[in-house]
């Protein structure tokens, strides 16, 4: 027997399959028996569908929510550890993707969301997280929640701890030297009234063929194993907005077009130092405990519009001109000492990167003249705090009085290496970091005039600085870290083990390299000879 | 007619052998195993195509064959005085390199020493292709011989063998 009800829902769910259909066609047939689908994960229509008859439909503030559970084709999963996807274990993954259809004054728009639990919630048991929809959530879930567009786009995400929303997840707009990390906000970076904290995740895929007549993919064969990672990162409110009469930092806005959500209130969680605001879902009337919460921000949240960075000319500068204000830094008191307490862990055994950051205490009078040398903090060495597989040194970045002004960072690179992609990462993801474009256009041209990385190793000190923002942050954006790692590694073996001929050969012009003998603040230019094709030491003109 | 035999097997040996001992640009000299042939750029390109997903051989700087499963690829590289480095460091430094790479698992890392030539062998995977690559000592002229052996999963032992027999050939003008 069929309720009005019933009915009503099935109606939804056909109007939302009709509107799903012609959105998104079909763009792998299937085949004939045997004939194998290749999928491209960055479609993720290729991958995952609604499980039409499984749909869950409801109603909130005039808006139709109808979440429906995924199929399949091959897997996804998500992860915050990095493992060889060959050997990734989808029947124990920490994640779970559904496809949600809503629809808002007529419009639809649909969404993938994945809720990606901690280890701490799971205790092992990996069944536990289908206990959470988008309209129910265990009242003691700890995770993040992704929200993505259904080509793949990143739309906006939430942590959770013990149920409660503390922070919202951005993608790679805070700075990182990437990582792994867990979801829980440990030694987060504080910006402003912001804590923010990186969280790697990889997304692992299965690709596999299908025969025709196996329309719930129960059946895979021939079966391949990608990976694909990318850095988010997960920032709150720290909930101290207001005090001296100053504005808390908004968060940078998500897209636009997003559906309203409640308003925002006070909660505090187990590992959260204080405080934080923010907007808790939606009381549905499935659940009225409370569900997920919604995709995209709530249309009157007050946050800051990410401005297009400005195309300005590229100026190069001369490597011969610009050593000379990199050895006036390194022969500030606080930095040597930096630079010899990284050096001194070299010795240590456990091959973990160690370092510091470059913070000035305050920044000079005219931000338009050249930082030469300039009033640094003392800031102890310290090693990589992250208890995954990665040993890398991973910096904090501020702007503000009380923690300094990140002007770069030392660390170690124990395997004799110099500075990493990684590095140039991170100068990439610093210069948009959302404190300093607050603090205007000439915070952040003074950043970018200045700002290095220094990488520590047996033999040399090697220091990164950037001459074309913009040209390089396209390169970077436009690939994956691993995919960035794995060219880097790769130049590095076809040239005999030559780092610096594989960054040079990686980055060209836009980033200049130098390099000066253990002890020693002479730095000298590293430059690839176009006639030889190998890496030399730039003859600059004497002084 | 048994002396005759002989004498144009060796003949005949030696011709095949001096066919396919090539000279890199900076003075670095080998020989590829007996059965290979020589591959051109576009022929690199359809047996990488056919047989893998990916290739770290660049065609533009190498000397690539085919041998039955195996694509052998080698070359020459200078290194000027202010970046030399001992063998050791050079192998920290690789292996070091791999603990960021998620794409490649080191299998097998060390240092081997053939005809008085020091070599490092560095074995990885990637899916189910495998890399075995090769990189000598620097010679006092700043020239070192590098070389990779692609291949998959299932032909290690081919790949080994062939290894095996290239390394000796490999001479340097200087020594």
């Amino acid at each position: 027997m069929t309720t009005k009800q019933q009915e009503s829902d099935e109606n939804t769910i056909m109007l939302a399959k009709q509107w799903y259909n012609k959105a998104y066609p079909l763009s792998v047939k299937l085949k004939s028996k045997l004939n194998i689908q290749n999928v491209d994960t960055s479609k993720w229509t290729d991958v995952l569908s609604p499980y039409w008859d499984k749909g869950v439909v409801f109603e909130s503030k005039k808006m139709d929510f109808i979440e429906f559970p995924a199929l399949k084709s091959g897997d996804v999963s998500f992860s915050t550890k990095s493992v060889n996807p060959n050997l990734f274990n989808y029947k124990k993954s920490s994640s779970i993707s559904s496809i949600l259809i809503i629809k808002r004054q007529g419009v639809y728009s649909a969404y993938t969301m994945t809720i990606l639990a901690d280890s701490a919630y799971l205790k092992g048991d990996y069944g536990k997280i289908t206990n959470n929809t988008y309209s129910h959530r265990e009242k003691d879930f700890t995770g993040l929640v992704l929200y993505h567009s259904l080509n793949g786009s990143f739309v906006n995400g939430w942590q959770y701890i013990d149920g409660v929303v503390t922070n919202a997840v951005y993608e790679k707009q805070v700075s990182s030297t990437g990582g792994n990390k867990g979801v829980q906000i440990v030694n987060g970076l504080k910006l402003n009234k912001q804590v923010c904290d990186a969280v790697q995740i990889t997304t692992y895929w299965e690709d596999c063929a299908y025969y025709t007549n196996d329309l719930t993919y129960s059946n895979p064969f021939d079966c391949k194993y990608y990976q694909t990672t990318k850095i988010y990162t997960s920032c709150a409110d720290d909930g101290t907005g207001g005090g001296n009469g100053s504005e808390s930092t908004p968060p940078i806005c998500p897209p636009a077009n997003t559906p309203p959500g409640g308003e925002p209130v006070e909660v505090s969680a187990k590992g959260i130092p204080k405080k934080v605001r923010v907007y808790q879902p939606p009381v549905t009337p499935i659940d009225p405990s409370g569900g997920i919460n919604p995709p995209g921000n709530p249309a009157d949240q007050p946050c800051l519009i990410p401005q297009p960075v400005p195309t300005d000319t590229v100026k190069l500068k001369d490597p011969c001109v610009q050593k000379g204000q990199i050895k006036a830094n390194a022969q500030n008191a606080n930095l040597a000492t930096e630079n010899t307490a990284v050096y001194n862990t070299l010795l240590s055994v456990d091959g973990k990167e160690y370092g510091a950051e470059q913070n000035l205490t305050s920044l000079p009078a005219n931000l338009k003249s050249p930082l030469m040398g300039g009033n640094y903090m003392n800031i102890p060495v310290r090693g990589s705090t992250t208890s995954s597989s990665s040993d890398r040194f991973e910096p904090n970045f501020t702007w503000d009085a009380t923690h300094g002004y990140t002007i770069g960072a030392t660390h170690s690179h124990p395997g004799g290496s110099a500075p990493s992609p990684i590095d140039v990462i991170f100068l990439v993801t610093t210069s948009n970091n959302g404190a300093l474009r607050l603090a205007g256009q000439s915070a952040v041209d003074f950043y970018k005039a200045n700002a290095s990385v220094t990488a520590v190793t047996e033999d040399f000190n090697y220091v990164l600085t950037v001459n074309d923002w913009n040209g390089l942050s396209a390169q970077v954006n436009s690939m994956s870290v691993d995919q960035i790692i794995s060219q880097f590694n790769s130049l590095a073996r076809e040239s005999g083990g030559s780092t610096e001929y594989a960054l040079i050969s990686m980055f060209g012009d836009k980033i200049s390299l130098f390099r000066a003998g253990h002890g020693s603040n002479e730095y000298i230019p590293l430059s690839i000879d176009k006639t030889t094709n190998t890496i030399v030491l730039v003859d600059c003109p004497t002084n | 007619m048994k002396k005759i035999l002989i004498l144009f097997s060796i003949l005949f040996i030696s011709q095949y052998a001096s066919a396919q001992k090539l000279a890199l640009t900076k003075g670095v000299s080998a020989v590829a195993p007996q059965g290979s042939k020589r591959l051109t750029k576009a022929e690199v390109a359809a047996f990488v195509k056919a047989n893998f997903k990916h290739t770290e051989i660049d065609t533009n700087k190498t000397i690539v064959y085919q041998n039955n499963h195996l694509l052998i690829s080698y070359w020459d590289i200078y290194t000027g005085p202010e970046f030399r480095r001992p063998l050791e460091k050079t192998l920290k430094l690789l292996t070091y390199l791999f603990k960021d790479d998620h794409n490649n698992i080191v299998t097998t890392s060390k240092i081997i020493n053939v005809n008085g030539t020091r070599f490092i062998i560095l074995e990885y995977e990637r899916n189910d292709e495998v890399y075995l690559s090769f990189l000598s000592e620097v010679k006092p002229n700043g020239v070192n011989a590098n070389g990779i052996i692609q291949f998959k999963k299932p032909y290690e032992a081919e790949a080994q063998k062939a290894l095996e027999k290239l390394l000796p050939t490999i001479k340097f003008s200087v020594q």
